[in-house]
């Protein structure tokens, strides 16, 4: 008799309170003992919504209305309370921060084994196991604030396995982390479901890990299930993907362009090892390279860096001498781990951090004699979290609030203020408060605020962290824009396969030093190099290099070019 | 912004009590604090409480930071009771004029012929240790507990324990907060915003924006926390269990015991014998 | 910036009835509100804040929150996120502390004042606040001037900002802060968090000077130099507390937040 699934949802919707449309509508899913489910769709589709389904949190925290039925191990999520769902459903979501309550790490995995009332022998005995199962054991003292964001995700999956739940829900558990800790969490979670028989749901933008994960993917949008399947139904559903705006995993992406170009037959595959043996089956590969403009030797410097040394009070060596020169009119991605010092670095040219040794320029001027407030003018900063930037009740307030200090004659603010509004398209929101705004919308509003000092250089820090990929392309298009516009800009980030669309040269560090500083087509060729740095290059471009060393092809479209070019010098 | 560390860097006989021990510590230091106004059993019982102190691990640097932020108010206060305090000490001490120690210069503007008084000068030094005293005993007792027993220690006086955890929990999200303010006044920096170069009405304007994005974001956080308390179980009903259990062993109920009667005594001996009642030393 | 969207099917589910949850509350805020608002509080504790010098320290920026606390979370939670906050604050800026037992029941106090400032509601709270205050404010005056022999007139003077946030909180201005501060006009909101700070700080600041003065028996003189400090520093704090109040309140006005039960903005 095949065994009840831990999960049932019969004709689920939900509303907010005060919403009128449903943030989850006449959903039906079954979730069998053991499962990995895959959760994708575009921002506000319902994923979040529907991970808190699943442990009562919606309705019970929330109010608003219910309809349908929704069961885990057997007890509807209305009518049991949390407490006693919480035996049976484990939640991890995306801000590691804000979901670790307690003062170290044993009392994290043990508050909820605490509040269940399990005995204290018990509770020890989990708590070792748990910490075990995910690789924290020896950091059982340790305050949750000391870990880096990719341990503090672990001990948030440490909690919640703790609990012995027969399903862990995780919404966007990688959204924050950079490339190798998020490899780090799928990891566990397919081991886990191994080994434990533990059923998981798993809502992510990351389609190549869930490609590796997941038994089934469950796509949704505007709150219904649009499709639910293995992820090579899922991902080879072009018209699907489009309609629903949901990256493949790379290798589908450049297989599925292949085949559009007659060039194989064969479905495209999922999973890396899968594209890389199917590549037998095309026809033989030959060099291929895209010409690029020439970097422009004779702009002048306006960021730079000559053996630039930090170390922070506690001795950690945060930079070990890095030399960056970043020209005017250079569109520059800065790629590393966390911790590798790339916002450190950044720090010093915004004069936040005096450097232990070395120097740092900005227009041809040493860094040590320019104030912060003056350097803000010609360094426009976005941080990865615009609502650290927000100060005022309007967006017009906000964007007009950098002025007030260059006290200008008021019809010249003005009409900086509209310049800046409408060069990013906010003109009809100039009243709207910047927090009702969706996210994508509150960090163009942060640009406009630093736009509207005309700096001569942008940086971007993580413009793209937790944002799904219409919302990361929507903000790199704005800083095409300037770029178009002859400002140089510098931006931070992990999502190297949207990069060739942007950047002409990237800078790799790890380890408080510079790796690379070289065009990004030489940068993602050099696979063992961005390894080092714990980076892995899109799919696309490690496909293109087992076809043939030199095929310089980073994008699926190149991919397919590379088939009917006539080969070239590598650049 | 330099964020301080909360605990005390090593293990020591006081650190190892129960927490209820070092509350009875507490109340009792603050009752005679609050009871003694003899300048010498005032400054006796600081430096008692500064030795413990240090006997218990906490920070030399933290104290001596202490020490030196309160100093200029220190001062104040001395100079302001030597000076000017006389109809209270007169009738403390039943003397019907004032010793002077020293008498500003009669050419001084404003302030030329003023007394500094013995008497104002004890009375200073005695109300000077007893704030030091208060002072000291908050770090003394809470620095060196850890975390994890504060909350159980709590609970076994029959705190409710959502308020402990509140306590707890206040204490882990403060780096976090620490930092997002951090953020927030570097952000503003690089929006061009000096608060130190404005005037006081700007000051204020300037300053006080820090504070809306990072409580906007801190109740933001404080949803997600609410989420993740639920999911894990939280709600405050009976039953609950501990990972570390607060038992009182013989030294931490011997140290109660002891508290009790200190306060007893001091309490009885204040009223009766006027033990702690202000006087001047050298009898003058 | 969103695409317009056709309309929906109705759900096919049969609708449920949706029982809250009865969390672990601290007096009806959730925990969760309290600690975070607490941990800010303790932050905020941290940014010395002074226009003049007042017994040779300066003033946290917490002080200009602490009514905030009794608005967003209700009485008791307020007081709690306040207290907590302030005591947490002590540790790492005892410059700004005082008397430590006497900051965090002044910040607790605060939130409680201010919690009473409503449009609607809370009666009996306030009539006992209320019955405490004027208790203390007669003890203090009889010490003073009885046993210390302040004269009146400088004893009124010098805590002349403290009796009016008395006034404030007596007669049924009370009730009209209360209104301006649920008003969807942000300049009356504005009004009304500057003169709901100044009436709930001032009244915190009087009933900690009853405490210390009982504990430190300052001089008459020093009460002289409280008559021109004591209404820029109350100033201070309630456009403090005006600026950031208002921030918030505008904030959470236009967010999908949780409203704490008993908040009132």
């Amino acid at each position: 008799m095949p065994e009840a699934p831990v999960a049932r949802l019969e004709n689920v919707s939900y509303y907010y309170p005060g919403a009128e449309r449903p943030a989850l509508l006449n959903l039906n899913l079954e979730l069998a003992a053991g499962e990995v489910l895959g959760l994708v769709g575009a921002t506000g589709a319902g994923k979040t919504t529907l991970c808190l389904a699943l442990n009562g949190i919606v309705p019970q925290l929330y109010g608003g209305r219910f309809f349908g039925r929704a069961a885990v191990a057997g007890l509807d999520t209305v009518d049991h309370p949390i407490h006693e769902l919480a035996r049976h459903v484990g939640v991890v979501l995306q801000d590691p921060e804000s979901q670790l309550v307690t003062a170290s790490v044993e009392n994290e995995v043990a508050f909820a084994l605490e509040n269940l009332g399990v005995a204290p022998d018990e509770i020890r005995r989990r708590v070792d196991e748990a910490l075990a199962a995910v690789e924290l054991d020896g950091l059982a003292r340790k305050h949750p604030h000391e870990l880096s964001g990719g341990q503090q995700q672990r001990l948030a999956l440490a909690a919640a396995l703790a609990q012995r739940p027969r399903l862990v829900v995780l919404d966007e558990p990688t959204a924050q982390l950079d490339p190798r800790a998020s490899a780090e969490v799928f990891r566990l979670v397919r081991a886990l479901s191994r080994e434990r028989g533990t059923a998981f749901v798993v809502a992510s933008h990351a389609a190549e890990e869930l490609a590796q994960t997941a038994g089934r993917i469950a796509v949704l949008s505007r709150g219904g299930l649009a499709a639910l399947g293995s992820p090579e139904e899922i991902f080879r559903d072009e018209a699907l993907l489009r309609r629903e705006r949901i990256r493949p995993p790379g290798v589908t992406a450049a297989f599925a362009a292949l085949r559009a170009a007659g060039l194989t037959t064969r479905p495209p595959p999922v999973q890396l090892e899968e594209g890389l043996a199917a590549l037998r089956e095309l026809p033989p590969g030959r060099p291929f390279a895209v010409p690029e403009a020439p970097r422009d030797a004779g702009a002048p410097p306006v960021l730079v860096a000559r053996d630039l040394r930090f170390a922070y009070p506690d001795g950690t060596r945060a930079l070990d001498g890095v030399d960056l020169v970043v020209r005017r009119g250079e569109y520059v991605a800065l790629l590393g781990q966390n911790g590798s010092g790339k916002s450190t670095l950044l720090r010093h040219f915004l004069h936040l951090l005096e450097p232990s040794s070395g120097r740092v320029e900005v227009e041809g001027r040493d860094v040590a004699s320019r104030r912060v407030t003056d350097l803000a003018r010609s360094i426009g900063y976005v941080s990865q979290n615009p609502d650290r930037q927000i100060f005022n009740p309007t967006v017009e307030a906000e964007v007009a609030f950098s002025l007030l200090p260059l006290r200008l004659p008021a019809a010249e603010r003005a009409a900086r203020v509209d310049r800046a509004l409408g060069a990013l398209g906010l003109l009809a929101f100039r009243g709207a408060h910047p927090l009702s705004l969706p996210k994508g919308d509150r960090a163009r509003v942060v640009v406009a605020a630093v736009l509207v000092m005309d700096p001569a250089v942008l940086i971007f820090d993580e413009p793209t962290i937790g944002q799904d990929e219409a919302g990361a392309r929507s903000i790199l298009e704005v800083t095409r824009q300037l770029h178009r516009e002859g400002r140089t800009v510098v931006v931070v980030t992990h999502h190297l396969h949207l990069m060739p669309d942007y950047a002409q040269r990237v800078v790799i560090m790890a380890q408080g030093r510079v790796l690379a500083d070289t065009s990004l087509r030489a940068a993602y060729h050099a696979v063992d190099l961005l390894r080092t740095a714990h980076l892995e290059p899109p799919q696309a471009a490690l496909l293109a290099r087992a076809l043939h060393p030199d095929n310089w092809a980073l994008t699926p479209e190149e991919l397919t070019a590379s088939f009917a070019a006539g080969g070239g010098p590598p650049p | 912004m330099n964020r301080p560390s909360l605990q005390a860097t090593r293990a020591s006989a006081f650190s190892r009590l129960d927490f209820r021990a070092k509350l009875a510590v507490f109340a009792a230091a603050s009752v005679a604090a609050v009871l003694w106004n003899d300048p010498r059993l005032s400054l006796g019982l600081m430096l008692a409480t500064l030795g413990a102190c240090l006997g218990a691990g906490i920070s030399r640097g933290y104290l001596w930071l202490m020490g030196r932020l309160m100093a200029p108010f220190f001062l104040l206060l001395l100079l302001t009771h030597g000076f000017f305090n006389v109809q209270y000490v007169l009738r403390l001490t039943g003397h019907a004029h004032l010793t002077p120690l020293f008498t500003l210069p009669a050419r001084l503007p404003l302030v030329g012929g003023m007394i500094f008084s013995a008497e104002g000068f004890y009375y200073g030094l005695n109300v000077i240790a007893k704030s030091m005293t208060l002072l000291l005993l908050v770090p003394l007792c809470v620095f060196t507990t850890d975390p994890n027993n504060l909350v159980v220690g709590l609970v076994r006086m029959r705190v409710p324990y959502p308020f402990a955890f509140a306590f707890t929990s206040t204490l882990r999200f403060f780096p976090l907060l620490f930092d997002e303010v951090a953020s927030v006044i570097e952000a503003q920096r690089l929006r061009g915003f000096a608060a130190e170069e404005l005037g006081p009405v700007a000051r204020v304007r300037t300053y006080a924006k820090v504070a809306v994005p990072v409580i906007l974001g801190a109740l933001f956080k404080a949803q997600q926390v609410e989420v993740v308390l639920q999911s894990r179980g939280f709600s405050g009903r009976r039953g609950r269990t501990y990972l570390h259990d607060s038992r009182l062993g013989a030294a931490s109920a011997a140290t109660i015991a002891l508290c009790a009667l200190a306060v007893a005594v001091v309490v009885v001996l204040r009223i009766r014998l006027h033990l702690g009642a202000f006087v001047v030393p050298g009898g003058t | 910036m969103t695409d317009p969207e056709t309309p929906l099917p109705a759900p096919l589910g049969p609708e449920r009835t949706v029982k809250l949850l009865d969390s672990a509350s601290v007096g009806g805020a959730p925990v969760a509100y309290v600690i975070v608002l607490a941990a800010v509080v303790a932050v905020l504790s941290f940014i010395p804040f002074s226009v003049a010098l007042s017994a040779g320290s300066s003033f946290p920026m917490a002080q200009g929150v602490y009514p905030l606390m009794g608005w967003l979370l209700g009485p008791a939670g307020g007081a709690a996120a306040s207290g907590l906050g302030a005591l947490v604050g002590i540790f790492l800026a005892p410059h700004t502390a005082g008397i430590p037992w006497l900051t965090v029941g002044g910040a607790a106090l605060s939130a409680l004042v201010a919690a009473c400032i409503v449009a609607r509601g809370r009666g009996t709270l306030a009539l006992a606040v209320l019955l405490l205050l004027a208790a203390e404010a007669v003890l203090f005056y009889r010490h003073a001037t009885g046993a210390n022999g302040v004269r009146p007139a400088v004893f009124l003077l010098a805590y002349g900002a403290h009796f009016a946030a008395l006034a404030l909180f007596l007669l049924p201005t009370r009730r009209w802060i209360g209104r301006l501060i649920e008003s969807p006009d942000l300049r009356r909101v504005w009004i009304g968090l500057f003169l709901g700070t100044w009436c709930a700080t001032g009244l915190m600041m009087f009933s900690e000077s009853f405490v210390s003065y009982y504990l430190l028996n300052w001089p008459g003189p020093l009460f002289v130099m409280f008559i021109g400090v004591v209404p820029l520093e109350q100033a201070a704090r309630s456009g403090i507390g005006a600026v950031i109040g208002t921030g918030v309140i505008a904030g959470l006005r236009s967010i999908a937040l949780l409203k704490p039960p008993g908040a009132r903005y």
